[in-house]
């Protein structure tokens, strides 16, 4: 028995049984009907289960591993999730809010900020040429609907 | 018959070579070489962000052009592989045995030379394949009823859940999760929204393009983080007239070239069994046939020319179960059939007959696009070694922002980013937990046919299971079925039981600790 990749396949198991729960709840509160005339809540009710069995054989399987997984023992980067979630979000509000240019040019310094090894002028050029690019090829050539700048 | 596929393949061409369509194939081809070039970028993330791109296309464009990236980045992966020996693209990965000692030796540029004659004759014969099989198995599968359809489904997505990457056990969980991703929405038969957890914008299913690019862009992205190395590419050159083998080194190669293709164009047959496994494959049983085991690891020009034939067989293969029986064998295939489906048409047995030109146009530009790429691939060598160099600091950051526009050019709603993004950080999590997204979208697309199907079937049958093996048809895949599982249980303990023997005896042959694609095939089986 390994410990880490039981830890980590009791959690496994732990969350597809979670979103099987999840998934019979709601298929409750539809009509199930028979096998032989489904409503809409058969399909899902039986899906919901399957999950929740599978997460049960996922965790016990951990339980039963001898070598660690290497293949998912990458290590987690937070400063560089943070700044690709954040670059998302950002685009989102700043396209709402302030115009596609805003929204393409900070969203692209802050996704560069994740990487240790990006410099100022890179990061500067990478976001202006991509907001060139938001110009000429989205906002000009496929005239997508969103203001270049919303004042 | 062959008179027949002949003629419609006469009339594919004329399809493929329509301007327009020969534009779109060559952009797809193109683009698709580059993605394969770039280290760290992947042939899914490259269909999904060009998949919103071609809604606004005609059909037959759309699917030429998504086809074109997924055989067009097979010929980029090979580069890295022989040049770096960094396996950036599974398929490729065992080509850096012995492509990487030919580099070495100072014979890379003939490695490629032969990687390039390889992939040729191997996806010629992926698609001679496809002409003379596909009108057979449909011949075949149009008299399927739901029962059958349900069965061979079963099927399909326990090969595909089970044979990918990593465990048998987390694949099917994944296969299951997206079936059930797949029903969110209305239910096509009373309208009662389904797991849509009250937002309203869910009331028409997840979009395709959201899950894609939230599972293999943005999740993607968020494990590969300040986590791919920049490669060092300085010295490494490679001379035109280096790439032409000698004739030496042809009679060498043809051999394996052509028992390559063979193990390709097989393992295409087979559900689940894509390109990756075919070129294990075909590596092991060349080594095993050739009297000098030794030279393999060292340069053998049949260790690259045997798995890069079956790659490309297998490529091209793939394609059959999913034009002919609507049935996709993996996630790349699946996200080709969601582009057809996003284009109103059904996949299915049907499709040839009712779509001619989409699919003779297909296997005619595949003819086109291939040769395409050889003629740009030669002169181009010198450019794309320089793009494998392109640090990952600048690539992420760009392929985010053409996901963001991609997304919101699908509906121009900002909602779908959203949806993207929630997805990316929930497939991000999965992978962290050790599971391999891929077969998501293999259930996903499936999902509702397989239900509607499966209601069908039991609606007709009164509810009765037995119909499933009272048919002949789906008995034989529901007993495939049942085989495969009882395969990887047995595959399952044989690994376990072996793990108590003394190191001497493990079959480590293709366990180097180079290449991690390795695992995902069970030594037993090769």
């Amino acid at each position: 028995m390994n410990g880490v990749t039981a830890r980590r396949d009791l959690l496994a198991g732990g969350l597809l049984a979670l979103i099987g729960a999840g998934v019979v709840v709601d298929a409750r509160g539809h009509a199930i009907g028979t096998l032989g005339h489904m409503q809409a809540g058969y399909f899902p009710l039986v899906l919901g289960i399957l999950l929740i069995v599978l997460g049960v054989l996922t965790s016990l399987s951990g339980l039963l591993a001898e070598e660690t997984d290497h293949e998912a023992a990458h290590p987690l980067d937070l400063r560089g999730c943070a700044a690709i979630i954040l670059s998302v979000v950002a685009f989102v509000l700043l396209s709402e809010y302030a115009g596609l240019l805003p929204a393409t040019f900070l969203s692209a310094l802050v996704a560069a900020a994740g990487d240790r090894k990006m410099s100022v002028t890179g990061a500067l050029v990478l976001a202006a040429t991509l907001s060139l690019m938001a110009a000429l090829l989205f906002s000009y050539a496929l005239n997508m609907p969103l203001p270049l700048v919303r004042l | 018959m062959l008179a027949t596929a002949l003629n419609d393949l006469w009339h594919g061409f004329g399809v493929a070579f329509e301007p327009q369509n020969l534009m779109w194939c060559f952009v797809g081809v193109l683009f698709g070489n580059i993605v394969g070039v770039l280290p760290g970028m992947g042939v899914l993330a490259a269909i999904s962000v060009l998949l919103p791109l071609t809604f606004a296309m005609k059909p037959v464009a759309a699917i030429l052009m998504l086809a074109g990236i997924y055989y067009g980045a097979q010929y980029g992966g090979a580069i890295c592989s022989i040049l770096l020996n960094l396996p950036c693209h599974p398929p490729h990965a065992v080509t850096c045995l012995d492509g990487y000692p030919m580099t070495q030796q100072g014979k890379g540029a003939t490695a490629l030379g032969i990687t390039m004659l390889s992939s040729f004759v191997g996806a010629s014969f992926g698609i001679v394949e496809m002409i003379f099989f596909a009108p057979v198995l449909v011949g075949f599968a149009l008299h399927f009823g739901p029962e059958d359809i349900c069965a061979l489904m079963l099927l399909g997505l326990l090969a595909g859940s089970t044979l990918s990457k990593g465990s048998p056990l987390k694949g099917v969980a994944m296969t299951v999760l997206g079936l059930i991703l797949g029903i969110v929405g209305s239910d096509p038969n009373s309208g009662e929204q389904r797991l849509t957890l009250g937002i309203p914008q869910l009331a028409d299913g997840i979009e395709i393009v959201a899950l894609a690019l939230g599972l293999f862009g943005i999740a993607e992205f968020l494990k590969s983080v300040n986590n791919v190395p920049t490669l060092n590419v300085r010295g490494t050159q490679v001379r035109l007239r280096d790439m032409r083998p000698s004739r030496a080194e042809l009679k060498r190669a043809a051999p394996a070239m052509i028992r390559g293709t063979l193990i390709g164009s097989l393992c295409a047959l087979i559900p689940g069994t894509g390109p990756t496994i075919a070129s294990f494959v075909a590596y092991a049983s060349e080594k095993n046939l050739s009297r000098n085991k030794a030279d393999f690891g060292r340069g053998e020009i049949r260790g690259v020319a045997a798995p890069e034939a079956a790659t490309h067989a297998s490529v091209q293969g793939d394609f059959i179960p999913t034009f002919s029986l609507g049935i996709p064998g993996d996630s790349v295939m699946a996200l080709l059939l969601g582009a057809l489906i996003v284009q109103g048409i059904q996949p299915g047995p049907q499709l040839i007959t009712e779509h001619p030109d989409i699919f003779w146009g297909l296997i005619a530009s595949f003819w086109i696009g291939n040769i395409l790429l050889i003629v740009m691939n030669v002169p181009l060598i010198g450019i794309w070694v320089k793009m494998l160099a392109i640090p990952y600091r600048y690539l992420y950051p760009s392929a985010l922002f053409f996901i963001c526009m991609g997304v919101y050019g699908v509906s121009n709603d900002l909602f779908l980013v959203c949806e993207t993004l929630a997805i990316g950080i929930g497939g991000y999590g999965l992978l962290r937990l050790g599971f391999h997204p891929a077969p998501i979208l293999l259930g996903f697309v499936l999902g509702p046919r397989f239900e509607e199907n499966f209601r069908r079937a039991m609606l007709l049958s009164r509810g009765d299971l037995n119909v499933f093996i009272e048919s002949p048809i789906s008995a034989t895949f529901l007993g495939l079925a049942v085989l495969l599982v009882t395969a990887q249980v047995v595959l399952y303990l044989r690994r376990r039981l072996r793990r108590h023997l003394p190191p001497g005896h493990a079959p480590g042959v293709l366990r180097s600790p180079v290449l991690p694609a390795c695992e995902a095939v069970p030594p037993t089986q090769i």
